[in-house]
């Protein structure tokens, strides 16, 4: 299948959120700097769907529960030009009706978990639950004519393998059955097992009734999109013998909704998916990319005849994957929302020619809908210094960006937040590479202060522009924060990520280390305080940085992966094990020269590990093999296992605030001259 | 032995037979760990009822820790059952006279201990106001009982002051990290916060069937026999372990490692014997050599301590050797001089003359003697596991034994004749009635310069003309011993139509340090030729069906089961259970950190041997499908092990299913329903390879089992 490589398993701290112009008044020192306990009042909004008649936005509105420690969420509504803006129904993933008059959305309903509801826009707002189902649908979609709603749901296998126990008496409370697994991806961080059924699409009437299964057969279906005339759903999927071993393999499929046939689109080798049918019925747009072994390769934006044939690719380069691929009404081409360079823009691709920026900025801007006439589009945007919100801009004019929400103002009035300066620098092998300095608020370039330097994730992930609660908190308390994208992040083309194939960690090393040295060269920073850290990927690499250097005073390797022998049969997707030249049995020489814990009798750096008790993609024992060859050798560590977390450490709002703190309880435990940090700290 | 105190022998990797010795406690015996007493073979003509059918199992008892009064009029001891209903367990108290008679239920509790006057027993039970307690009982008519502690961490090791004034015994104190806890912003009322995470900072902080042992430190407390507060004698950031009074009652002899660098990886094996004045609470130290020194033992009349311990080593395996001292720690010298074999608990002689003690060996269990004068003699004989617990004042001493054919049942034997057992108990008789078990044959036989000992368990109404599956069992360990004790779990699948295997290749115990040592930087590998040559022993008896031969083995066994099937196709299905599979990944997550100091150097120096010895660097020949059974809490060899091994035959394209336990750590069956789904899920794997009719011969000689 295709499953891109490290699906961007997590950037610490990407909770980002939406904030407000800083009037930096207020001359109440304890009130200027962003405080932590300030998250608990975060909110976040998300997903705003226009109004086909471009009238009102319903979108999705966070925020915490301080008692229940999770993040709640609701839909609210306002008029398109942010008026108005209120509750609506509890609930997520609203999407109107292509008439206007009705939206769709998931909820818990009867007689338990998430149920598919419909809800009349009128000023009586009858809502009607229209499925009963057992497993949780998702991706809802309306059929062209609104009668129907297609969506996926999983499907149970045939029970598994069994023996017959002897008779028990009644009212006997015996241990569970095991868990008995036989396929060879069986499960998923943040889900489980994955190996109880398949995923199949389902119609149900829109005024309520049965849904029923369009597809079959043991193998899973992507998300359906129906085609112009409402006739056939496409998706992707690959139905054939063991898809399960097909690496990076995948197709397109139209189902017949009247009889449940199917027809395949596309045939190549490689990846194949998202299809999107043009307004007019006679094209489909879609991504992915001819089969390579590279490690990394950024998918094309293709187009295809409704018949499959004469496949051409209309955009490339641009970055991972684009988002929310979506026709122009006049079908003369797709806009999307296209992720580089640390930044993130509306993007319009014509059938021919080439693709054209929409929307032009240093920021994360992307759209969620369009209006039916294609003039209007709501989306979100976040900045270095301010949070998420929403903003509508029209497609004519798309310079104007209109902000129509600003849930964080309330938190953030009279707080003074961090600069960020973007910096570009020359590393190895001439790549030249991104990143960004966070400063303390009441920088003084005159002063010292300690670094902090973050890695993210992915490796195939992006760094980028958007605020991050995280980094300004630790900037408030006196830290100035270094991130950047080193060789292998995505969004600087396919020979950039890929130049970690087989070689991961390797040079991403020197473009870290060199990006240090860059901020050193400013001399704000206190070369004796130097700390790093990162979760996932960013984990892997702090525990390679520290068997590769002693320039850092403490470091916190977060949900590593430390062997590579033991990760690819113990992580959550089979796929990693084509990460290397040869299996491991057949020639582990690679394995064990990648692995951080290969390199761990070099280490002298104090390094922590903080890892969460449920990950699945970089398990536990990664972290308690590093744990315990750092004891062996008497080098300091603790080893913090967080409750209630798959991958990451910040999920759960607590967790993200033990997060911050752990943090720098470690680095401040190990600096090498404290006077520093606890000088600048509020406290 | 050294649960409780600093640094033991390594852990190593799960026990293996029944009855294992006191170093791997019970860590855990797959198959029969928990056998119970049987009953003479009636084999009587109702086909029905005649072969042992699976749900016998629930109603299996066994006795264990027969206690008998110093004056020797009576004995209490330790009765278990299954909870048929809550998929458990049970144990409580029995007392009977000392000839048998009158056996009864005494209390609900465990580890109960006579006062030396024999006016009391001293046991455990859940208590006021939670947890386990200790509890004080007159044995006399009123039989009034009374609780002597409220502790919030359990007791441990019971042990009366000889003028039964006091208790002395073990309990945890709590500690917590230090780097644990960050000031978080504070919660609105009622708020449920995520759990703070766990904060381990020790090397050693998690063990099997325990959890997190780094939550404090053991330590030593008396407490008043008629109740009152706990004095805990000893302080520091140790542990301590291995009680025992002074015969004058002013010191408690314990043992430990008191030394600011005890956790360094170099003292691995280190501990020492203390002894701790009660009234003072000054500690010396008695011994200083590097090595463990354990289990201190005061003579009777005080004026010698006898111990056991080794120098510093680095073998895979050595055998402690009897020490006494004087109990000033001078004056030490070995008594067991070249005896060679693991020693088990000790007792003195009341005279003084020496010590009794259990000997595991060759297959067997029996009393030895050890003089002062130095010097060990056998004092009970047989082909039988007999396992010492308690001596009377008038020299009858009291154990359990059990046989080939026969589960464990309480005997008693006076030390001046041993040969004149009594049977107290016939706990499983009733089970057994009318059952007709498989014969048990012990084979022999060479394999390089060493012979091996093992056992053929056959089908009941074995025909020698027919060829019958074959299953070989492997023992965990690697340094244990598969013994000659009846087992449930070989006989139930005998009585399903396998013949069942199970050796002692070099490496086990009982056999002298040579052997059990003859796989030092050579495990899994010096073992598997013996392993085959068993095979081929039993294939040259013409009654095995040579294509149909199965194997199994759980922690050390899973090892070995992975290793075979990477080196040999001959096997028709396999099962590896709780496997270690990659020694590099098993160092740091395994609770048995200690063992990969065997290993010649750190991985991260020289990998060569530690992927010489991983069973997942020959996983690309496998072609046998191989099943993997594991508890879903094991410390010791855990899942992830498992899943390498699943993950890999997955890719190779190799047939696998992995079967992951509930609500078990290390092992697979100390719930009893999943001691039950262990051997139907090995049953059914085998059943869907293999070409043999076992399944007709199971229905045809079994119709009277449930299905």
């Amino acid at each position: 299948m295709n499953s891109p490589l490290l699906a961007c398993a997590l950037a610490v701290a990407t909770t980002l959120a939406a904030a407000a112009p800083l009037t930096a008044q207020d001359a109440a020192q304890d009130a200027d700097h962003l405080r932590l306990e300030q998250y608990l009042d975060w909110e976040w909004v998300d997903d705003p769907e226009i109004s086909p008649d471009g009238t009102r936005v319903v979108y999705t509105r966070s925020w915490v529960d301080r008692v229940n420690d999770r993040r709640e969420s609701a839909i609210w509504i306002m008029n398109a030009d942010g008026s108005r803006n209120r509750f609506l129904v509890d609930g997520s993933s609203p999407r109107w009706s292509p008439d206007g008059t009705r939206i769709a959305y998931t909820a818990e309903g009867e007689p338990d978990g998430t149920q598919i509801f419909v809800r009349w826009m009128d000023a009586e707002g009858a809502t009607s639950q229209v499925t009963r189902v057992e497993h949780g649908p998702s991706s809802v979609e309306w059929s062209p004519d609104g009668t129907r709603l297609s969506f996926s749901m999983n499907v149970e296998g045939e029970s598994p393998w069994r023996v017959d126990l002897p008779d028990r008496p009644d009212g006997a409370d015996w241990t569970g059955e095991p868990k008995v697994v036989n396929r060879l991806d069986y499960r998923q961080d943040r889900q489980g097992y994955t190996d109880d059924g398949y995923r199949h699409l389902f119609v149900v009437p829109a005024e309520g009734g049965t849904p029923r299964q369009l597809t079959d057969g043991d193998w899973d279906h992507g998300s359906g999109t129906w085609s112009a005339d409402g006739s056939e759903l496409y998706f992707s999927g690959l139905r054939v013998e063991n898809a399960e071993y097909e690496w990076r393999e995948s197709e397109i499929y139209a189902v017949e909704v009247a009889t449940g046939r199917i027809r395949q689109l596309t045939t190549r080798e490689g990846p194949d998916g998202s299809p999107v049918p043009s307004p007019d019925g006679r094209l489909v747009a879609y991504q992915g990319y001819d089969m390579t072994d590279d490690a990394y390769v950024e998918r094309g934006l293709y187009v295809m005849n409704a018949d499959g044939t004469d496949p051409r690719r209309i955009a490339g380069e641009m970055g991972r994957s684009l988002g929310n691929v979506t026709w122009a009404p006049d079908a003369s081409g797709v806009y999307f929302n296209a992720s580089m360079e640390g930044v993130r823009n509306v993007w319009f691709a014509p059938l021919d020619g080439e693709p054209r920026p929409v929307t032009e900025g240093d920021h994360m801007l992307s759209f969620n809908s369009m209006d039916e006439a294609g003039a209007v589009m709501v989306g979100t945007r976040s900045a270095p210094r301010t949070p998420e919100d929403l903003v509508r801009f029209d497609t004519d004019a798309p310079e104007r960006v209109a902000q129509l929400t600003h849930v964080n103002d309330d938190v953030l009035a009279g707080v003074e937040l961090g600069e960020v300066e973007e910096i570009r620098y020359e590393s190895v092998d001439d790549f030249e590479i991104q990143g960004w300095i966070v400063k303390p608020p009441d920088f003084d370039p005159s002063r010292e202060y300690p670094l902090m330097l973050a890695i993210h994730g992915g490796p195939h992930g992006m760094y980028n522009v958007g605020f991050n609660f995280g980094w300004q908190e630790h900037a408030a308390n006196g830290y100035v924060v270094l991130y950047t994208n080193p060789r292998g992040s995505s969004g600087y083309g396919s020979p950039f990520g890929n130049a970690i194939e087989n070689a991961y960690p390797g040079r991403d090393f020197d473009d870290l280390m060199r990006g240090v040295d860059e901020v050193l060269e400013r001399g704000y920073v206190d070369e004796n305080n130097l700390f790093v850290y990162g979760c996932s990927g960013g984990g892997v690499l702090t525990s390679w940085v520290v068997g590769h250097t002693d320039r850092f005073a403490a470091a916190s390797a977060n949900c590593p992966v430390t062997n590579w022998l033991s990760f690819v049969g113990t992580t959550d997707s089979p796929n990693w094990y084509h990460n290397f030249e040869e299996l491991p049995w057949e020639d582990p020489s690679e394995h064990l020269r990648r692995s951080p814990l290969m390199y761990v009798g070099n280490v002298t750096t104090p390094t922590m590990l903080m890892t969460g008790e449920q990950d699945l993609r970089t398990p536990m024992p990664q972290t308690e093999e590093y744990y315990q060859a750092l004891k062996l050798l008497q080098v300091p560590t603790v080893m913090v296992r967080f409750q209630n977390q798959w991958h990451g450490t910040t999920s759960r709002p607590s967790n993200f605030l033990r997060t911050q703190l752990y943090l720098r309880g470690w680095f401040e435990r190990h600096a090498r001259t404290p006077a520093a940090t606890e000088e600048s700290s509020p406290r | 032995m050294f649960l409780a105190a600093p640094p033991a022998d390594p852990p190593l990797m799960g026990g293996p037979a029944p009855r294992t010795s006191p170093a791997l406690a019970a860590l855990f015996g797959i198959v029969c760990a928990t056998a119970a007493g049987p009953a003479p073979l009636l084999g009587q003509a109702d086909s029905d009822a005649s072969h042992l059918r699976i749900e016998q199992y629930l109603d299996f008892e066994s006795v264990s820790n027969p206690q008998i009064s110093p004056d020797g009029r009576r004995i209490v001891y330790t009765r278990r059952w299954v909870d048929k209903t809550e998929d458990s367990r049970e144990s409580s108290v029995w007392i009977m006279e000392a000839d048998g008679a009158r056996a009864r239920h005494l209390l609900d509790g465990s580890g109960a201990t006579w006062s030396p006057d024999g006016t009391r027993i001293a046991y455990t039970a859940p208590g006021e106001p939670s947890g386990s307690q200790i509890f004080v009982r007159w044995m006399d008519a009123e039989g009034a009982t009374t609780q002597v502690t409220r502790l919030e961490n359990g007791p441990s090791n019971l042990t009366w002051s000889p003028d039964g004034e006091w208790i002395a015994f073990t309990s945890r104190v709590d500690d917590e990290a230090e780097f644990a806890g960050v000031p978080l912003p504070r919660p609105p009322d009622g708020a449920e916060w995520t759990d703070e995470p766990k904060v381990v900072e020790r090397a050693a902080y998690k063990r099997d069937r325990a959890g997190y042992i780094d939550t404090g430190w053991t330590h030593v407390f008396v407490v008043p026999a008629e109740g009152g507060t706990p004095r805990r004698l000893t302080d520091g950031d140790w542990n301590h372990g291995d009680i025992a009074w002074s015969p004058d009652g002013t010191e408690i002899y314990f043992s430990s490692y008191r030394e600011p660098d005890h956790d360094r990886p170099e003292h691995w094996q280190e501990s020492e014997i203390y002894a701790v004045d009660v009234a003072t609470r000054a500690v010396r130290r008695l011994t200083d050599r590097r090595g463990p020194d354990g289990n201190p033992t005061p003579s009777p009349d005080g004026r010698l301590i006898a111990y056991t311990g080794t120098d510093e080593h680095r073998d895979t395996y050595r055998n402690r050797d009897i020490h006494l001292m004087d109990p000033d720690g001078s004056n030490v010298r070995v008594i067991s001089s070249d005896y060679d074999r693991q020693i088990g608990e000790m007792t003195w002689a009341p005279d003084g003359s020496g010590l009794y003690f259990d000997v595991r060996r060759e297959g067997y269990r029996n009393l030895h003697f050890v003089s002062v004068d130095g010097g060990v003699r056998q004092v009970t004989d047989g082909a039988h596991v007999l396992e010492f617990s308690s001596l009377s004042e008038d020299g009858t001493a009291v154990g359990t034994l059990a046989t080939a054919h026969e589960p464990g049942d309480v005997y008693r034997f006076p030390l001046a004749n041993p040969a004149e057992r009594t049977r107290l108990t016939r706990v499983n008789e009733d089970v057994l009635h009318g059952v007709r078990l498989g014969e048990v044959e012990e084979i022999g036989y060479d394999s390089d310069e060493w012979r091996i000992q093992g056992w053929v368990v056959k089908p009941p109404d074995f025909d020698p003309s027919r060829e019958y599956p074959l299953m070989l069992a492997i023992h965990g360990g690697p340094h244990s011993m598969y013994d000659g004790a009846f087992s449930f779990a070989f006989q139930e699948h005998a009585a399903n139509g396998y013949v069942v295997l199970y050796t002692n290749p070099r490496g086990s115990t009982g056999y002298g340090t040579a052997f059990a040592n003859a796989i030092d930087h050579d495990y899994p590998g010096a073992d598997m030729p013996d392993l085959m040559r068993g095979v081929d022993e039993l294939l040259d008896r013409g009654y095995v069906d040579e294509e149909n031969l199965f194997v199994y083995g759980c922690s050390g066994g899973g090892i070995l089961t992975t290793y075979i099937v990477g080196n040999t196709d001959r096997f028709r299905a396999a099962s590896a259970n709780c496997p270690i599979v990659n020694w590099m990944s098993a160092m740091g997550t395994s609770d048995a950190t200690s063992y990969t100091r065997t290993f010649e150097e750190y991985f991260w120096d020289d990998p060569t041997e530690w992927m010489d010895r991983s069973s997942i660097f020959y996983v690309g020949n496998v072609t046998t499908p191989t099943m993997l059974m594991t508890g879903e809490q094991d410390l010791r060899t855990p899942m992830g092990q498992t899943e390498e091994f699943y993950q890999a035959l997955q890719i190779v394209g190799t047939p696998t299913v992995m079967v992951r336990f509930k609500d078990e750590w290390h092992g697979t069956t100390s719930q009893p329903s999943n001691f039950l789904r262990t051997q139907l899920y090995l049953r059914k794997w085998f059943e869907r390879w293999g070409t043999h009719d076992a399944r007709s011969v199971t229905q045809q000689d079994n119709r009277g089992g449930k299905r």
